[in-house]
């Protein structure tokens, strides 16, 4: 009777460490995709670049670094497409469309870090 | 060792397997398709635009064709835009038509224009119009598409 209950224990703890695998499996798998971080990216980067279109000469935009969006780790400007990086994901950038040029300078110390986005 | 009690077993275990890997599946699944969201901001695009390309053509608030005469397909390079396969901008003035950019997006925007396409919505070019009264007689009117930038 003994064995029977600690077979049948076994057998419930090997089950459980089996479910547990899978789900950790498909867990990381889909953490790439799965979260806010990229939907966040792609506001910042589409406000960014609806800013940059409608900018005139010398004006000059303010993004702080840490941000409701996430912390920025950089902004880019690179091939007409305004890239935003946040807390190590990858950008895939938009396109920007002005006859200005378009820099990026960071500011600051820390949290008080900004980017100054220069449209001249 | 009763061999057909433990082939037995093992096809439970590998039944119950492939039904939690099948939930996990669904689970993550949903997750991911929810999370994955495109934000559109083609028609907005396509107003900035608009408003590039009447600042181009209207001065003191009429428009000046002549600026524009051996560059009709491509006008907005002479106010210092780049072309790109991106963007199309058409303007008509006085039987005058200015463009600039690839007119195949026409094409595009009324295919998405006929019937439900709720599948590729996201690829939906996104498209601007106006109409301006100008000092000099006609009215100018300007249009502007911008495809999915993927």
């Amino acid at each position: 009777m003994e064995k029977r209950g600690m077979s049948l224990m076994w057998e419930i703890l090997i089950h459980l460490i089996l479910i547990v695998l899978i789900f950790g499996l498909f867990f990381f798998a889909s953490v790439g995709s799965v979260g806010s971080g990229q939907v966040k990216r792609q506001v910042l980067e589409k406000q960014l670049a609806l800013m940059i279109d409608s900018a005139e000469h010398g004006m000059v935009f303010v993004v702080n670094r840490v941000n409701r969006n996430g912390e920025i780790r950089d902004i880019a400007i690179k091939d007409s497409e305004v890239h935003v990086y946040i807390e190590g994901k990858p950008s895939e950038g938009y396109p920007i469309y002005t006859k200005h040029d378009v820099y990026v300078e960071q500011e600051g110390e820390g949290l008080r870090d900004k980017f100054l986005i220069k449209v001249e | 060792m009763n061999k057909q009690a433990v082939l037995g077993e093992g096809m439970l275990m590998i039944y119950r397997l492939i039904l939690v890997a099948f939930i996990a599946l669904i689970v993550l699944g949903l997750a991911a398709v929810f999370y994955d969201y495109d934000i559109n901001v083609r028609n907005v695009e396509a107003s900035i635009f608009t408003k590039k390309a009447v600042d181009c053509l209207v001065e003191e608030g009429k428009v000046n064709l002549s600026r524009f005469d051996e560059q009709e397909d491509s006008f907005m390079e002479v106010c210092g835009y780049s072309s790109s396969d991106r963007i199309y901008i058409e303007a008509r003035f006085d039987e005058k038509v200015l463009r600039q950019g690839d007119a195949g997006l026409v094409w595009i925007k009324e295919l998405f224009d006929i019937g439900n396409h709720d599948e590729i919505r996201k690829y939906k070019p996104g498209y601007f119009r106006t109409r301006l009264p100008v000092r000099n007689a006609d009215e100018l009117n300007i249009f502007v598409i911008v495809k999915n930038e993927a």
